[in-house]
């Protein structure tokens, strides 16, 4: 019996340390997308935001062109939740991915266009929302997908 | 072919549409910053105030067409945001309003001062011939003497009031302000253009060669070199401090930079006619009496040359004979060292650390040695005259004081 009660009050005591600490709320949308040039080893690179990644692979994921990355932009924008949102021209998805030690991490991939890619894609922020234009339309995007109600 | 054109006009107005509606916020942003860059350029590049009215409209312009993005442009357009943006615009603009108000106010100024240049370097050349005349004419005639000082003053005044019209340009074209900065192009020419207007150069050059001349055909006192020294020093300050912009101004325009290079040596020279100044009024007042010294420029070269001719006149005594010796002596002692060298020149030459006290006593020394080789006698007589009186007066009061005290013992 006085086990338990050891146990009980040591749990108490232990909780709090255990618990994480949450800064809330926290809003980390940029106001307007940066189109971004690759540069010669696939490196991108954000003045303003201070952040760079090598966007090589992405452009393998996306063309199946180890070399794909050649003289293209990327448009990028981070959403009020954190997510960045990533595509190009010519892009049939936008990618999603989520800061995660040290690299840039697939949260999702969403399907914008089965058939041809998308042309003059831009995205603009309309939190909670990303506004993705393309080819005269506009979509909205979360890290799950289009929002529903939202055609392709 | 109706048909056509009207298909063809539906497509284009529906891509137009369709452009003005699919406008983006990167591009709204992009868009104004591009606007912003193409007002800083035309800002910068303007060649007239009108062109700048035309900017000052554009700007209003910009500020009116984005004021619905205000919210947008705020958080994108960092460090800056709407109203700073457009605010950096309008300061730039009336900084270079600023620019052409103070070249406008400059062209009026400039072409004003052009008209005094002329006429004043007419006046100048007309009194240094004068001068130069009046110089000779009063070897022979002493009443020319005081036309001739009246004409000095004059040409002293105005070759100033010349020397102070160049400075006024060069601070017009230059101002200290801007001397350390980068003019712009049209800056530039602006310069180029107002100093080729006024023969700014050659101006410069005039004043100093006609300073040398000035230096070289008249008689000046300590009073006047101090005065010449101080006009000196300004004007070359002035050169030193703008005229390496004028220099980069000119050869950047592809002009002649020869004329300026001899602005430089016509300094030097100046400065040096300055300082030789004294030495050669000294030498001056020596051959006035057929006392011819060789040159000197120092006050070492000036002590050397003094105790030459002081030792030779000395050797000379009894070949010239004493009364031509000490005539010499006179003319070299008495009319011109006492009362011109040593009272006017030296305390002159000691304060501008040209000449040391020590130089002044060995010539002083030297002199008493010449004074005491020409009158050697005179001194020496007179002192064994009053010794033997001194013992003759003794000896007959000792001898009428003895008879007495014997006759009492």
């Amino acid at each position: 019996m006085n086990f338990i009660k050891y146990v009980m009050l040591l749990s108490i005591l232990l909780l709090p340390a255990c618990s994480t600490l949450i800064l809330q709320p926290a809003d980390f949308a940029w106001p307007i997308e940066s189109v971004l040039k690759v540069g010669k080893n696939g490196l991108v690179q954000e003045q303003r935001f201070s952040i760079s990644f090598n966007a090589k692979n992405l452009f393998f994921q996306e063309t199946g062109d180890s070399l794909g990355y050649q003289n293209k932009e990327l448009h990028l924008i981070r959403s009020t939740k954190g997510y960045y949102f990533i595509t190009a021209n010519n892009f049939k998805n936008v990618y999603v991915f989520n800061a995660d030690d040290g690299t840039l991490k697939l949260n999702n991939k969403i399907e914008i266009s089965d058939s041809t890619g998308i042309e003059n894609p831009a995205f603009n922020q309309r939190s909670p929302y990303i506004e993705l234009s393309y080819n005269n339309k506009k979509i909205n995007l979360t890290n799950e997908g289009i929002k529903e109600g939202d055609e392709k | 072919m109706k048909m056509n054109i009207f298909f063809t006009s539906i497509i284009l107005i529906t891509f137009l549409i369709s452009q003005s509606f699919a406008q983006q916020d990167y591009q709204i942003v992009q868009n104004f910053k591009d606007k912003q860059q193409q007002i800083e350029n035309s800002i910068r590049d303007a060649d007239s105030l009108a062109q700048l009215d035309q900017v000052a409209s554009d700007i209003e312009k910009l500020k009116d067409d984005y004021t619905q993005y205000k919210n947008l442009l705020d958080k994108s357009l960092y460090p800056d945001d709407f109203n700073s943006s457009i605010d950096k615009l309008s300061n730039q603009l009336s900084l270079r309003k600023g620019d052409f108000t103070q070249i406008n106010v400059l062209q009026t100024q400039v072409v004003e001062l052009k008209d005094q240049f002329d006429q004043l370097n007419q006046r100048n050349n007309e009194l240094l011939n004068q001068v130069a005349q009046l110089e000779e004419q009063s070897k022979k005639d002493k009443q020319k003497i005081a036309q001739l000082e009246r004409s000095i003053a004059e040409l002293q005044t105005s070759i100033k009031k010349r020397d102070k019209l160049v400075m006024t340009i060069i601070d017009s074209l230059i101002p200290a302000s801007s001397r350390f900065e980068n003019l712009s192009p049209e800056q530039k020419q602006k310069v180029l253009s107002e100093a080729k207007k006024v023969n700014l150069i050659s101006n410069i050059l005039k004043s100093i060669q006609d300073n040398i001349k000035f230096i070289e055909i008249t008689k000046l006192n300590p009073n006047d070199i101090d005065q010449m020294k101080k006009q000196e020093e300004d004007f070359a300050k002035m050169w030193r401090n703008a005229g390496p912009k004028i220099i980069d101004i000119y050869s950047e325009k592809g002009e002649n930079v020869n004329h300026l290079k001899e602005i430089d040596s016509a300094f030097t020279e100046w400065h040096n006619a300055i300082n030789d100044e004294p030495w050669n009024t000294i030498r001056e007042d020596y051959s006035k009496y057929n006392i011819n010294l060789p040159e000197f420029k120092s006050g070492t070269q000036f002590m050397q040359t003094m105790d030459s001719y002081i030792d030779d006149q000395i050797k000379n005594i009894p070949i010239k004979g004493n009364e031509e010796a000490e005539q010499e002596y006179k003319y070299f002692v008495d009319t011109v060292w006492f009362p011109q060298v040593k009272s006017t020149w030296i305390p002159y030459l000691v304060d501008n650390k040209m000449f040391k006290e020590d130089q002044k006593d060995s010539i002083e020394n030297k002199i008493t040695k010449w004074n005491d080789e020409i009158h050697p006698s005179k001194f020496n007589w007179l002192y064994i005259i009053i010794g033997l009186l001194v013992i003759v007066v003794a000896f007959l009061l000792l001898r009428k004081r003895s008879p007495k005290e014997e006759s009492s013992v």
